[in-house]
């Protein structure tokens, strides 16, 4: 019998989360639109990404804020937070074993390794580690509003 | 002392002074690494003496991973002030500003003065780093720590009950 965590994981509190995670991507995708402030809206996130302007997407012929990978990090924690409510099913089985997600950060650390990757693979490799990672604060903030419930399968 | 301040302290002042070293602070560049590092290690510190659960402990590991992030921001912060890395990326933004204005658009004095290090840092400077370090850190350490819940928190066999 496989016991496994049933969650109804379409609580309030992911919107906060997306939220936050719209700002941050609107600071992402800002520099083609901030005119002589491109520079300023770079540096705030200097910090967190090399903002190699080769290896960043363009926009407007700008460069984004962010390189490709941080780029494909951002958005797939956005679109796990949107999506994942809708795959119970699934969440509740990775929910359930939640050292999986380490499996999904693999395809990022050997593109990382590898000398030839292109913008595509960096993008991709960054969306498919963050995204099942967005589930984790879900499954946290549902518990912490009670709607957890255990259930065998 | 608590036992999540105590692995949030450990492991902010770890990666903190890292983050803010010439070289090895770049390691941040690659996706915010040195602050997610610094979740996952406080998460294990924390797991390593927490007993068995049935469930992952995500809101342990969110909790001691935000501490890391905001202790490992001040601490940054404070190690760029003394190596001096705050001011490098300023005079980038500096220069982009000044080509700007030659070329007839209007910049505010005040923003040409916070980015201008020649007599140093200026104070707003060092708060919007502090500012975006604490954040940015906070936000990277809090996924670590969840990750670092998932990955290291110790299972409890199911029982059929």
């Amino acid at each position: 019998m496989i016991r496994t965590e049933s969650t109804d994981l379409r609580t309030p509190w992911r919107w906060c989360l997306l939220f936050g995670c719209i700002c941050w991507l609107a600071i992402v995708f800002a520099p083609p639109f901030a005119g002589p402030y491109a520079e300023v809206v770079r540096w705030l996130l200097h910090t967190v990404c090399h903002q190699i302007p080769e290896r960043s997407f363009h926009l407007l012929g700008e460069p984004l804020a962010a390189c490709h990978r941080c780029t494909g990090l951002y958005m797939g924690f956005a679109a796990g937070l949107l999506v994942w409510p809708w795959l119970p099913v699934i969440a509740a089985r990775l929910a359930a074993n939640p050292r999986w997600v380490v499996v999904f950060l693999l395809p990022l650390a050997i593109d990382w390794a590898i000398v030839v990757n292109t913008p595509e693979s960096r993008f991709a490799t960054g969306l498919v580690a963050a995204f099942p990672v967005a589930l984790l604060p879900l499954v946290a903030f549902t518990r912490r509003i009670g709607q957890s419930t255990l259930a065998n399968k | 002392m608590n036992s999540k301040l105590k692995a949030a302290l450990i492991s902010g002042v770890i990666f903190g002074i890292a983050s803010g070293l010439p070289y090895i602070g770049n390691v941040n560049t690659a996706c915010c690494a040195l602050y997610i590092g610094g979740g996952i290690l406080a998460a294990y510190l924390l797991m390593k003496d927490l007993p068995t659960t049935e469930k992952a402990p995500y809101g342990d590991g969110s909790v001691v991973g935000l501490l890391t992030g905001v202790i490992g921001g001040v601490i940054a912060t404070l190690t760029l002030l003394i190596t001096g890395g705050i001011t490098d990326q300023a005079e980038q933004v500096l220069d982009s500003l000044r080509m700007a204005a030659g070329q007839g658009v209007q910049i505010p004095q005040a923003i040409l003065d916070l980015f201008d290090t020649s007599e140093g840092a200026s104070g707003g400077l060092i708060l919007i780093n502090l500012v975006f370090g604490v954040v940015a850190g906070a936000i990277a350490a809090c996924i670590g720590g969840i990750v670092g819940a998932a990955i290291f928190h110790k299972k409890q066999a199911p029982s059929d009950t």
